[in-house]
């Protein structure tokens, strides 16, 4: 603002209210100030005038101000003089687009009726940018405009909200408004396609039939409407991306399943394959899949590999998807697949890993065996579960093959799968399975093998390591094979390492002879502990000839032994093994007192749970007080049971 | 005839003339608040009777809006333009300009 100024308030009444800001003493306002001027004094569509006559006459500097004010007017003729201006100030296309919806639908009708060739150009390219639904219909009527470019330019713009109004999905991404808007505006263009004839609203209109509005549902029924008919001639043209991206989506679509199955295999070129495959997911819906079986020649949709290799990952995991839906000759099938062994992505590998799996040929199991020795460990694991669900025998080179193969779970597989064959393969690799395999390996082999697997077992008790004598006792344990081994075990029992010793005497607790019991009374002279301890547990189920012998035990200061003891007194005589317990379990030493909870818990003496209250309440030592807990819940459960019982 | 003249013509004519009365009276209407905004602008510009009286002779001869006048200098100096050749003594309007947009560049001479 130049200049200062002052009011001259009793002069007010002069001028309708303004303030006469104004005198010959000072300078005159700039023009910002002179519009402002304008917009008090004025109502917007007097002001409006004033500024349209302004702008016809006005400097060039003075332009973008006075155009400005007239979008602040918000009048429907002062925007369509602005709209029809817009190619001169490309910079008001945001500002237009800022006026109000229904501002601007007053103002384009405006400008339909009577705009000038640039203006209704300079329309549709303003209706191309805002892509606003509501506005649609504005660009449906100038298909039918006469002038030059017009409808072509109406054309690409009604396109471009569509395709830019589409979601991932495919579907639009739009308000119930908005959608509704969008079909009124297609749905009136298709009834008069017979004057335009533009190919653009074809395309619009079939991209909106994947979930039509109920106006273009109606036209969209009538199988004989001539842009119906048009529809579906431009559906078969691949050559076009919008047409391309969407054939997938229109195998699902009534009115063009039959254009979109005529022409799939027409798409080619691996940057087009890519472009149609780029919905993949909808080959899931059961629908499609069903389509896809009437798709003219299968075989020819399919890349070739050199095709294929010129596709992007996304692509090619998406065609083995399409092979699936396609249901292609198996050969084809098998000849993309074979393609796909060597194509850099491990996803795509496994995608055709596992599409291999679904065929039952001798060349898919070989194909599976060969992705079994993939160097990615998700191929190999999808191709070996691939070969497990066939659940036929394996060829063993492959399996010697996967066994050495560093995908570690396929190694591990191998392994259990060759030591389950026969007894000599078992006790070449039984150390290196893990428990469960080792056990499950084992049961295998005694079905088909039990002499070989005994003998070995034998051998390998009577004069195995230590690394392979423990194994062997427990396995020898888990088969029930004690009584089988029984020679060798005693002849271990007095074995120089204790835990071979102790394991000898925990597994001969399952046998019940004289020459055990001698075996075990002696083990109680062991000078290892744990033997002592395992001795007293094994000799627990015998008779009641050894009770006497466990008064040192029961006194004792170990406390497994100790514990084991007062078990095998509770078990044969009830009373004074119930008194040794509770001796234990008031015991000053804690692990006395944690092995005496353990027995009360195993031997459910019931006649003890004051003493485990105690315990669990007031124990010193907080992991005596949990274990005593957890034994009191146990033997009130019991309880319970005992009651119900 | 006359029956005809009754029933057809002077109803006619009745309308024709409501009709016509209607449209003056909305015309008025718009030109009275077409000059009631120029005269609230001219009193807010602090305009002399003199300098009113060459504003309105400038717009009238050249055929653009009196308020248009006022806002844009582009207007007035298309304006001046006009009437060059037209009229000799542009004193008034000279002055005028001078006074409106005394800061800014003249742009018809």
């Amino acid at each position: 603002m130049r200049g200062d100024f002052f009011e001259i308030t009793h002069l007010q009444a002069f001028t309708g209210g303004m303030p006469v800001l104004f005198d010959r003493c000072c300078d005159m306002p700039d023009l910002e100030r002179r519009i402002a001027m304008l917009q008090r004094s004025a109502a917007p569509q007097e002001a409006a005038a004033v500024l349209l006559a302004a702008l016809a006459h006005a400097a060039p500097d003075e332009e973008t101000r006075l155009i400005e004010a007239l979008l602040a007017t918000s009048q429907p003729r002062a925007i369509a003089h602005v709209i029809g201006r817009l190619h001169e100030f490309n910079d008001f296309v945001r500002r237009v687009s800022a006026v109000p919806p229904k501002c601007l639908d007053d103002a384009l009708t405006l400008v339909r009726r009577g705009g000038g060739t640039r203006t209704l150009l300079n329309a549709a390219s303003l209706l191309r940018s805002l892509a606003e639904p509501s506005l649609a219909h504005h660009l449906a009527a100038m298909l039918e405009s006469h002038r030059e470019d017009v409808p072509e330019q109406a054309g690409e713009a009604l396109l471009d909200m569509f395709s830019g109004k589409l979601a991932a999905s495919g579907r639009l991404a739009l308000s119930r408004d908005g959608r509704d808007a969008l079909d009124g505006a297609i749905a009136a263009s298709m009834d008069r396609y017979r004057i335009h004839r533009r190919d653009e609203l074809l395309i619009a209109a079939a991209l909106l039939s994947a979930s039509p509005g109920p106006k273009l549902a109606a036209i969209l029924a009538q199988p004989d409407h001539p842009a119906v008919l048009a529809m579906r001639r431009a559906a078969r043209r691949v050559n076009e991306p919008l047409v391309r991206r969407q054939l997938i989506r229109w195998i699902g679509i009534d009115q063009l399943r039959a254009q979109a199955l005529r022409c799939l295999h027409e798409v080619r070129l691996p940057n087009h394959r890519d472009e149609m495959l780029r919905d993949r997911h909808l080959l899931l819906s059961a629908r499609r899949r069903r389509a896809m079986a009437r798709v003219e020649k299968p075989a020819s949709c399919l890349p070739s590999p050199a095709e294929l290799m010129s596709m992007t990952p996304f692509g090619q995991a998406a065609v083995v998807d399409l092979m699936v839906a396609l249901r292609a000759p198996a050969g084809a099938q098998l000849r993309t697949l074979r393609a796909m062994r060597h194509l850099p992505s491990p996803f795509v590998r496994m995608k055709a890993a596992h599409a291999a799996s679904l065929h039952v040929s001798e060349e898919a199991t070989l194909y599976e065996e060969s992705a079994a020795l993939d160097n990615d460990s998700a191929v190999a694991s999808v191709a070996l579960a691939g070969l497990r669900l066939r659940g036929r025998e394996i060829n063993p080179g492959v399996l010697a093959r996967v066994e050495r193969h560093r995908h570690r779970a396929g190694a591990r597989w191998a392994a259990a799968r060759l030591a389950s064959s026969q007894a000599s393969s078992f006790f070449a690799r039984w150390l290196a399975l893990d428990e469960r395999s080792r056990l499950a390996a084992a049961h295998r082999v005694m079905d088909r093998d039990s002499a070989g697997m005994t003998e070995q077992l034998q051998q390998r008790i009577a004069t195995g390591g230590r690394m392979e004598v423990i194994p062997a006792i427990s396995l020898a344990r888990r088969l029930g094979l004690c009584d089988v081994v029984r020679r060798e075990l005693i002849a271990r029992a007095n074995d120089e390492d204790a835990r071979v010793a102790s394991a000898v005497v925990s597994a001969l607790g399952s046998l019940a002879d004289v020459e055990v019991i001698r075996v075990l009374t002696q083990s109680l002279d062991h000078a290892n502990s744990r033997v002592r301890a395992n001795a007293i547990e094994s000799l627990r189920s015998q008779n009641d000839s050894v009770v006497e012998q466990m008064k040192p035990f029961v006194e004792g200061r170990e406390n497994r032994a100790r514990a084991n003891a007062t078990l095998m007194v509770l078990h044969h005589e009830r009373e004074r093994g119930i008194e040794h317990l509770r001796d234990m379990l008031t015991d000053g030493d804690p692990l006395h007192r944690i092995s005496a909870v353990w027995a009360a818990r195993r031997g459910r003496v019931h006649e003890a749970a004051w003493e485990i209250d105690r315990l669990a309440e007031d124990d010193p030592l907080p992991e005596v007080r949990v274990r005593a807990a957890s034994a009191r819940r146990l033997l009130a459960t019991h309880d319970m049971e005992l009651v119900t019982a | 005839m006359m029956e005809m003249m009754a029933h057809i013509f002077w109803p006619s004519l009745l309308a024709f003339i409501g009709l016509a009365a209607a449209s003056i009276a909305i015309i008025s209407l718009l030109r009275s608040e077409r000059a009631m905004t120029c005269r609230r602008l001219e009193a807010a510009f602090g305009l002399s009777g003199r300098e009113r009286r060459a504003l309105a002779r400038l717009s009238r001869q050249s055929g653009i809006d009196r308020a248009a006048l006022l806002i844009s200098r582009g207007c007035f100096d298309a304006a001046m333009k006009r009437l060059e050749g037209q009229v000799r003594n542009r004193t008034g309007e000279e002055a005028l300009r001078q006074r409106l947009f005394n800061s800014e560049t003249a742009a018809y001479s």
